[in-house]
């Protein structure tokens, strides 16, 4: 168990600053996920905690230990870390005992220890049969749970993981997603788990750092990411989110596109807001307060996704899949919102849109 | 149908064996001494067909009967001919026998005879029939030089040859195929035999072909009958009977490559088994026998096996340090090493010499100054087998350089970083993890370099031979020099050189190929480099000096030699610099013409070699049919095989004995140009056509492009930078080419490369070396051009 303290990390790799001022303290045995889109810098923070890169200024503390910062580096093989990489990074040369004995010979433990622990570790990670086969012999899912194996064997205080499920298909993705927190609660390790899946940060963290563009946009528990977005970035970068322009005035707020139709607001916004709608939190209500037309719908089986044109803005309705018989194209029907969030109109709606676009 | 077709030409290929059989056994029956003999009777037939039938016999015609019998009754006397034989046939073989054995006729009768056309010469010729037919008759007066005073046969011989030189028997075609007739058909039986087969017709074209050429003959017929039954192979394990255009072109490429290199590396081995056509070892046991064999085999097993330990043991810490760590200038260095690749050998070898000769050699003069040794020679001489080793490592440890770095290039990063999070430190992830990942390329590369130092004729020719440090190869070049009485010992060197390349070709290509690990790469963030702190200027300085030793050192030694007069003294002693030499090499126009010769080869190589590389290319990567990688296996054999073995197999196969005779030609160079570097440009296309996903072309077809279409806007385009540096992979080691070609050129197919080896060696160093930097310049100047033609993407 240790705790990572990260201060005022920057790195910049010639003129382009992939990371700015991270600050973060990740608890003992806390699972952390960095997520954010290719390219915003998740990776380098993992690598400037494992000791790959060394952070251009600001320090990285591991149990109150100085390792990165300053005239002061601590190189990887020092840091006491367990790793899995994205590409696994399993040693074709080596079969999966010798693989995942690897820390232990490092560390010249007695053979008959190393017997004894990399047989543990091979059955948590259920890899038992596998032990004498070459790398080239095994699946993606299984050279997965070598490297993890590998990187639990040596009991390290601090598992770093490195999109390790971003090779693997669906189904298994989602079964390996529970080990790997199983494992982490079996073992009370502390984990700093880098991924641009929403979905897998979600399931597994107990704490989000949402990253953009080199810097932190929020940090929390995942409901209250989801939410409670910082800003305009983590709504939509968190489920499915659409935005409207709108403007506050007399406890309510109209929306220009939707010809000036409005809903109830009580918050302490005022004048011009972006309204963000989780299509899940519309219903198709007969007392809702927005008025539209059924475009399209598409029946999934679980939910009914709709169209609703309302004024001139399309609003999607993810609806209960029950009653989807019922509807039609064409049909005028009202929308009441469950829930919605509102940001100030301060253009970094579009500044993101242009990014994405 | 197809199986029809397929039994046709098999058919076909039998007949033409057989045919070209008899054809060979008449030949070596008729006692003629070459089968152009065959072409010329056909010719010679020709012409007297002609000349009996539009003219001879019409105006014989004019004769009575009586009178014409009688001319005939002489004729046949003079031909001692049985009386049946038919008129045409005597007349004809009268005229022949004339032609190629009628006494001498001097130029002035000759003209006063020629000079008299249309009416006037057939008005000439009844007069000299009547001659012949009455003793007393006055002779023509055109004739009278030639008939003289002679009486009885003596006249009548002298007056049918009047007639015949009337008929057209000088003219230029005809003289030709009469001299060419004396040459070949020697002997009163071999010419009786011409003689009848003129007068009898009994020669037609196809006959002429088949008996001229009964040896091409047979090998085109085996070569179809091969054919034929391969494609019945293909066809049989595929279970369809249907004729793909594809396997006409891969049976072409097949067969050249089965005349040109299979056929005279396997007659070569045959030779060396089989001396005396039984199965003997007295040549193989010549090898260790006779000390001249034994000393050369000693000697280049020994210069290959310590080039590959020390090439190796530079390569590979070169190459991480270049590929993996953060050396000031590794890009720099990266291409300065792999430049080395691409200057000729001997290059390097004269440069050392200059530089360690134990006299003269500048290194040496500078170190008896430092050390104020005494004038004696010495202390370095590369006049030695250490001096060869050295000069051979300087050469070929690039190869281990270039193999092992690619490997290096390709390895997950993260490998190492599992390594190094897992506790190991940087040197011993070296060593457990970057090591053992990299054994296959790095023996690959060393046997590389082995078989490269083995079979390299350039530098030993110019280190080993005057410090009588002799190797398999100059031996073989020395054993061929000497004719028919070297030929066993070369054969033998030949085969032993050939069975070690081949051997080690085995080994890293299929061997090592399958233990070569393929590690799947995710999407590295950057390539891991090892930050070299307080070692990083140290290295740096240590990876420079050796730049400079082993590639500014011999370029400068060149450079400044081309402008000595005398190359024992420094450049800069007074009055010792010159730019005569390169005045007088590149003005010579000996120089100049062996340039031509050497870039008109070069292209022509590169060219067809693009062509079938690119061919292969796509049969290799775009098609599954069967068949398609016996080529490739072909053309891999070929490179592998030594130069000197490629060039000894087509002497002993190629000056006509199969079939074939481009001896002393200008082909025969391109043709072992295109073996030994066609999978140079082959591997260059093929691994960039690889990396050009189907879908690519798919996606244009699905546009409606045609086949043609795609193949001329997409894939072209595409690997067009392979292309180019494919062309130049063949055109440059083909341009300055020097072991192959020292066996096989002729007075009028000499090229640069052998140009400045005989410079060199019996004219003047500092000449020779300054075409030796016009070279490279030349090189240079290629490898600029590609890198601009392909936008930087490849240099050399």
């Amino acid at each position: 168990m240790s705790t990572i303290t990260i201060k005022n990390v920057t790195k910049a790799f010639g003129d382009k600053v992939v990371l700015q001022a991270f600050d973060a303290t990740f608890q003992d045995g806390e699972f952390v996920t960095l997520l954010g889109p290719s390219g915003c810098g998740k990776t380098t923070m993992l690598r400037i905690i494992a000791g790959f890169e060394r952070p251009t200024s600001g320090e990285v503390f591991i149990d109150d230990q100085l390792v990165s910062g300053g005239r002061t580096f601590v190189s990887p093989e020092k840091r006491g870390i367990g790793m899995v990489f994205q590409s696994y990074a399993v040693w074709p040369h080596m079969n999966v005992f010798d693989n995942v004995a690897y820390p232990l010979t490092i560390q010249k433990v007695p053979k008959a220890d190393i017997e004894r622990r990399v047989a543990r570790v091979l059955e948590i990670t259920h890899l038992s049969q596998y032990a004498r086969r070459l790398p080239s012999q095994l699946s993606g899912g299984q050279q997965q749970r070598v490297a993890l194996a590998r990187a639990l064997v040596a009991e390290p205080k601090l598992l770093l993981l490195d999109e390790p499920l971003s090779n693997l298909d669906a189904k298994l993705r989602e079964s390996m997603r529970f080990e790997i927190k199983e494992t982490q609660k079996k073992l009370g390790i502390t984990v700093v788990y880098v991924t641009h899946d929403q979905t897998e940060a979600m399931a597994m963290s107990d704490r989000i750092f949402v990253i953009n563009g080199g810097v932190v946009q929020q940090s929390g528990a995942p409901e209250a990411i989801y939410n409670r977005p910082a800003n305009q970035f983590v709504a939509d970068f968190l489920g499915k989110v659409d935005f409207f322009k709108g403007e506050v005035g007399d406890g309510r707020i109209a929306f220009a596109a939707m010809g000036g139709q409005s809903v109830a607001y009580d918050g302490d916004k005022t004048g011009r807001v972006d309204v963000a709608v989780r299509p899940e939190n519309i219903r198709f209500d007969d007392e809702g307060e927005l008025e539209g037309v059924l475009e399209t719908h598409y029946y999934l089986g679980d939910v009914d996704d709709c169209r609703v044109r309302v004024g001139e803005a399309l609003v999607r309705v993810i609806a209960d899949g029950y009653g989807h018989a019922d509807r039609q194209p064409g049909q005028r029907v009202r929308l009441s919102i469950r829930s919605f969030m509102v940001f100030e109109d301060d253009g970094s709606l579009e500044r993101m849109l242009e990014i994405q676009t | 149908m197809t199986k029809i077709g397929l039994a046709l030409g098999f058919l076909l290929g039998a007949a033409l064996v057989f045919m070209g059989y008899r054809g060979l056994m008449a030949f070596q029956a008729s006692g003629f001494t070459s089968e152009s003999a065959y072409t010329v009777i056909y010719h010679l037939s020709e012409a007297v067909s002609t000349a009996w039938e539009d003219r001879l016999s019409p105006e014989l015609d004019l004769l009575s009967e009586a009178d014409r019998d009688s001319v005939d009754r002489i004729a046949r006397e003079l031909t001692a001919q049985d009386a049946d034989a038919p008129r045409g046939a005597v007349w004809k073989r009268l005229y022949a026998a004339d032609l190629v054995g009628g006494p001498k006729v001097s130029t002035a009768a000759k003209k006063a005879v020629t000079s008299l056309s249309g009416d006037a010469a057939a008005a000439f010729r009844q007069a000299l029939f009547q001659c012949l037919l009455d003793e007393d008759a006055p002779v023509p007066e055109k004739a009278e030089k030639l008939v003289g005073d002679a009486t009885g046969a003596e006249r009548q011989d002298a007056l049918i040859q009047a007639l015949f030189v009337s008929l057209g028997a000088t003219e230029a075609g005809v003289t030709g195929h009469v001299n060419a007739f004396k040459k070949t058909v020697r002997g009163k039986a071999a010419q009786e035999a011409a003689l009848s087969m003129i007068a009898t017709g009994g020669i037609n074209r196809l006959w002429q072909l088949i008996a001229g050429h009964g040896r091409t003959a047979m090998l085109i017929g085996a070569l179809f009958m091969l054919n034929a039954l391969l494609l019945c192979l293909l066809m049989g394990s595929e279970r369809r009977w249907a004729f793909d255009v594809k396997w006409l072109v891969i049976m072409l490429i097949i067969d050249f490559m089965l005349v040109f290199q299979l056929l005279p590396v396997v007659y070569m081995t045959i030779k060396g088994l089989f001396p005396e056509g039984r199965l003997s070892l007295a040549t193989l046991r010549r090898l260790v026998s006779y000390p001249l064999n034994l000393e050369a085999l000693k000697n280049t097993l020994i210069a290959a096996t310590v080039t590959m330990v020390l090439g190796t043991l530079i390569a590979f810490p070169l190459a991480w340090l270049v590929g993996r760590t953060d050396l000031y200038g590794r890009k720099f260095f990266r291409a300065l090493f792999v430049m080395t690749y691409m200057v000729p050998p001997y290059v390097g070898a004269m440069a050392w010499l200059r530089l360690t000769n134990p006299n003269a050699g500048v290194i040496n003069q500078w170190l008896r100054a430092l050390f104020h040794l005494s004038d004696a020679p010495g202390p370095l001489n590369v006049y030695t087998l250490g001096g060869l080793i050295w000069v051979l490592t300087t050469f070929y440890y690039p190869y281990a350089f270039i193999t092992i770095s690619r490997a290096m290039e390709k390895m997950d990063p993260s490998l190492e970083e599992a390594s190094r999070i897992s506790g190991a430190t940087p040197l011993k992830t070296v060593f457990t993890v970057t090591l053992p990942m990299m054994m296959p390329s790095l023996i690959a590369g060393a046997l590389l370099v082995f078989v490269s130092a083995a079979s390299c004729y350039g530098i030993p020719s110019i280190i080993g031979t005057p410090g009588n440090v002799n190797t398999v190869t100059t031996r073989i070049v020395e054993f061929v020099a000497l004719g028919q009485k070297g030929m066993n010992d070369a054969t033998a060197l030949s085969v032993f050189l050939m069975a070690v390349a081949l051997a080690i070709l085995f080994v890293s290509d299929v061997v090592l190929a399958r233990k070569q690990y393929i590690t799947v790469s995710g999407k590295s963030t950057r390539p891991a480099v090892v930050e070299l702190r307080r070692a990083r200027v140290p290295l740096t300085v240590l990876v420079s000096l050796f730049a400079v030793i082993v590639v500014l050192l011999p370029f400068a030694t060149i450079l400044s030699t081309s402008f000595k007069i005398d190359i024992g003294k420094a450049l800069t002693a007074p009055g010792n610099f010159t730019l005569a030499n390169w005045r007088t090499v590149f003005s010579r126009s000996e120089t100049i013409s062996c340039l031509k010769n050497s870039l008109v080869f070069a292209a022509v190589t590169a060219t067809v070699g693009l062509v079938i590389a690119c061919v292969m290319s796509y049969l290799l990567q775009r098609t599954r049919i069967r068949g398609r990688s016996i080529p490739n296996f072909l053309i891999t054999l070929g490179s592998g095989t030594p130069s000197v073995v490629i060039a000894l197999g087509l002497i002993m196969t190629m000056r006509g004995n199969f079939g074939v005779n481009i001896y002393g030609t200008a082909y025969i160079l391109i043709i072992a140009y295109l073996i030994k570097y066609l999978m140079m440009g082959m591997r260059t296309v093929v691994s960039a056509m690889s990396q050009i996903h189907v879908s690519l072309e798919e996606c244009s077809q699905v546009s409606g492009a045609s086949w043609l279409k795609t193949m001329r806007r997409i894939t072209v385009p595409l690997i067009f930078p392979s292309i180019a540096a494919g062309w130049f992979l063949i055109f440059i080691p083909g341009f300055y080419e020097l072991s192959m070609t020292t066996l096989l050129y002729s007075s009028t197919t000499k090229t640069i490369g052998f140009q400045l080896y005989e410079t060199w060696t019996f004219t003047s160093q500092p000449m020779s070396c300054a075409m030796a930097f016009g070279i490279l310049l030349f090189v240079g100047l290629l490898n600029l051009i590609l890198n601009r033609l392909t936008k930087g993407e490849f240099s050399i």
